[in-house]
């Protein structure tokens, strides 16, 4: 029998003690949310939904590569150990990579995806893959109530989908779900389009492009939550290899916005210096890393996160996020 | 994204600040808790008996514990390995019983005998004893390069940087760091008690978080896997923990001592074990491969 006495010291024994500057436990959400503000004043290049509302783009930018690595989902799914019957939330699903394969495993599955263009592909593949049975939340993950959820989750999935401004308040809210283990993928090292954009757009259209925050930050402000996660680290996108540099200057000329033809003598100048030819191709950049954070509730957390304290973006007022019943 | 972040406005125009704002973080962190500890009472690492109680005491709780790493870190059996802080041998002895050649690096003697006691009594093979501090270590005692670097809870010092791009070094294959992700729970009484005994703040080690974006920063991208803290230690008696954290807290006034007897009263909780301090503190495991870096590492020479 334990006999506990109250211990004040033992609240929390400074999380990220070694991160925030002048102690401020907001530091790196600011940080992040700076970031993507920043993103918002890049003049022209418009913001996520424009983004993925583009089929065009999407179909140039994202779906070449899945072709090329379909069969990889169901792999991926299973790594993650996710026992059949098991609720799964699926935030930014995207085309269904693991929302599809664990449904077919018999998973019970909710997909939150706010792109049509990226709902289409989602349908078109859980009819190919028989996994009809996926609840979906056509919104972004800002506006959905923990309360249309329903029953908290065993299995919490964010893959590549973290382009929240208020990245804190999305993670609470991921935590406030889920009575099991969260799982967040995303960008270890920038891919290499960022590096072409920081590069390439001052000259076109001056001013800086700031590109995303990377996993290093996420993991941070997961410590400023008190949350002490897991990281594994792996290659996300190998190099690209295009086949000409007609074929590169064409894909950055949309990603670039450019309208000009001297816009495009500019960027073809860039990938005729840059691109590294090897054998038939063309290639781009190094390889990409992702990160794989992960934690199970109540696990390798110190202070408790049902009362994580959450800053309303922009302003310093905490508030304590309660968990439901 | 270092240098992204602390910019220099004055000029107008942003100021990198360059590759090393989390190694500086560190570095003052760990000056900060060597100005707060000068005045302290060094016996606890020469007093062979006390060292014996408090690393050797519970031999089968720390195999069970190095077993669980040594699986961890997948290092195969009969491969040569660098263990940096060796202590006791908790690790450097079951590697050498697994057939591992062990380089051991261990500046303190009193650590260094229990070490090669421990390795006679489980009469594994010998172990190879580099009596230096990491700082201080030469290629030349280094040799050939080892399948497994690993410092476990060693890495005291100042310039982290430095030391792990020794480790980055002598490694052809995995580089394995083990350090306190939370502060740990003696340091957590510190933390508690330290202002009212003497009016300044209590500066704990610099953690796991900062380690990790150090290596993020040198281009290094590790793995992280999180690990419970050891089990508290048991006191009989109030008065036992008071005896313990008089030297850990610097008191030399009995006035002092009143202040932590009344904390412990206060804090400590009880059970059947004895009293304990009731908190919980976190480890953790940072780790990666240290063949096949990336062109934008960027690691100091050693």
């Amino acid at each position: 029998m334990l006999s506990v006495k109250p211990n004040p010291s033992n609240r929390v024994p400074s999380p990220g003690a070694s991160g925030a500057p002048m102690h401020d436990p907001f530091f790196w959400r600011e940080q992040w949310r700076q970031l993507k503000l920043a993103h918002c004043a890049v003049p022209g290049y418009g913001n996520a939904r424009q983004f993925w509302a583009n089929r065009k783009m999407i179909h140039a930018v994202y779906m070449k590569g899945r072709k090329k690595h379909g069969g990889e989902d169901e792999a991926r799914a299973a790594a993650l150990g996710v026992p059949r019957g098991a609720r799964v939330l699926d935030i930014g699903t995207g085309p269904g990579t693991y929302a599809v394969p664990l449904a077919a495993r018999g998973c019970q599955v909710t997909a939150v995806e706010p792109s049509p263009v990226m709902r289409e592909a989602l349908a078109e593949n859980m009819r190919e893959h028989s996994a009809e049975d996926i609840r979906v939340i056509p919104r972004r993950w800002e506006d959905v109530t923990v309360q249309e959820l329903g029953e908290p989750f065993d299995v919490v999935i964010a893959s590549y989908s973290l382009t929240m401004m208020d990245i804190g308040k999305a993670l609470a809210k991921m935590v406030e779900c889920c009575r099991g283990t969260v799982h967040l993928f995303w960008f270890m090292t920038p891919p290499a389009w960022v590096q072409v954009n920081r590069d390439l757009w001052p000259l076109l259209h001056g001013g800086e492009f700031p590109g995303e925050p990377t996993a290093d930050w996420l993991w941070q402000v997961l410590c400023e939550m008190g949350i002490y996660a897991n990281l594994e680290v792996g290659v996300k996108f190998q190099p690209s290899v295009y086949p000409s540099v007609d074929s590169a200057v064409e894909e950055f000329s949309g990603r670039l916005k450019c309208t000009t033809a001297a816009d495009k003598e500019t960027i073809r100048n860039y990938f005729q210096s840059v691109l590294r030819q090897e054998g038939e191709g063309f290639v781009l950049g190094g390889e990409t890393l992702g990160a794989h954070i992960w934690w199970a509730k109540g696990k390798p957390t110190i202070n408790s996160v049902n009362s994580t304290n959450v800053r309303v973006s922009g302003s310093r007022k905490r508030r304590n996020i309660k968990r439901e019943g | 994204m270092q240098g992204r972040i602390h910019s220099d406005d004055s000029g107008g125009k942003k100021v990198d600040v360059g590759h090393t704002y989390w190694r500086d973080r560190w570095k003052a962190q760990r000056l900060a808790l060597l100005e707060s500890r000068k005045n302290e009472d060094n016996s606890f690492w020469n007093d062979k008996k006390g060292i014996k109680k408090h690393f050797i005491g519970d031999l089968n709780e720390w195999r069970e514990q190095a077993e669980t790493r040594i699986n961890g870190m997948g290092i195969k059996d009969g491969s040569r390995v660098l263990d940096i802080g060796a202590g006791t041998g908790v690790l450097s002895v079951p590697l050498a019983a697994r057939g591992c050649e062990v380089i051991a690096v261990e500046p303190s003697p009193v650590m260094g005998e229990a070490l090669t006691e421990y390795q006679r009594g489980q009469k594994t093979q010998e172990i190879t004893l580099i009596p230096k501090r990491w700082e201080d270590v030469t290629r030349e005692d280094l040799g050939e390069p080892y399948d497994a670097v690993i410092a476990s809870y060693s890495l005291m010092v100042t310039d982290i940087g430095m030391a792990v791009a020794k480790m980055q070094q002598a490694c052809r294959g995995t580089a394995h760091i083990f350090w306190f992700l939370t502060q740990p729970l003696w340091a957590q009484v510190n933390a508690g008690v330290w202002r009212q005994i003497h009016g300044t703040d209590f500066c704990g080690e610099p953690t796991a978080d900062c380690l990790w974006q150090v290596l993020y920063e040198m281009g290094i991208y590790a793995n992280l896997a999180v690990e419970d803290g050891c089990d508290p230690a048991y006191y009989p008696s109030i008065e036992d923990a008071v005896t313990e954290f008089h030297g850990r807290m610097n008191c030399t006034t009995p006035e002092q001592d009143a202040i932590l007897r009344t904390y412990f009263t206060r804090t400590l909780a009880k059970s059947e074990k004895g009293y304990f301090v009731n908190g919980r503190a976190l480890g953790a495991h940072v780790w990666w491969n240290a063949t096949g870096l990336r062109q934008d590492a960027s690691y100091p020479d050693v």
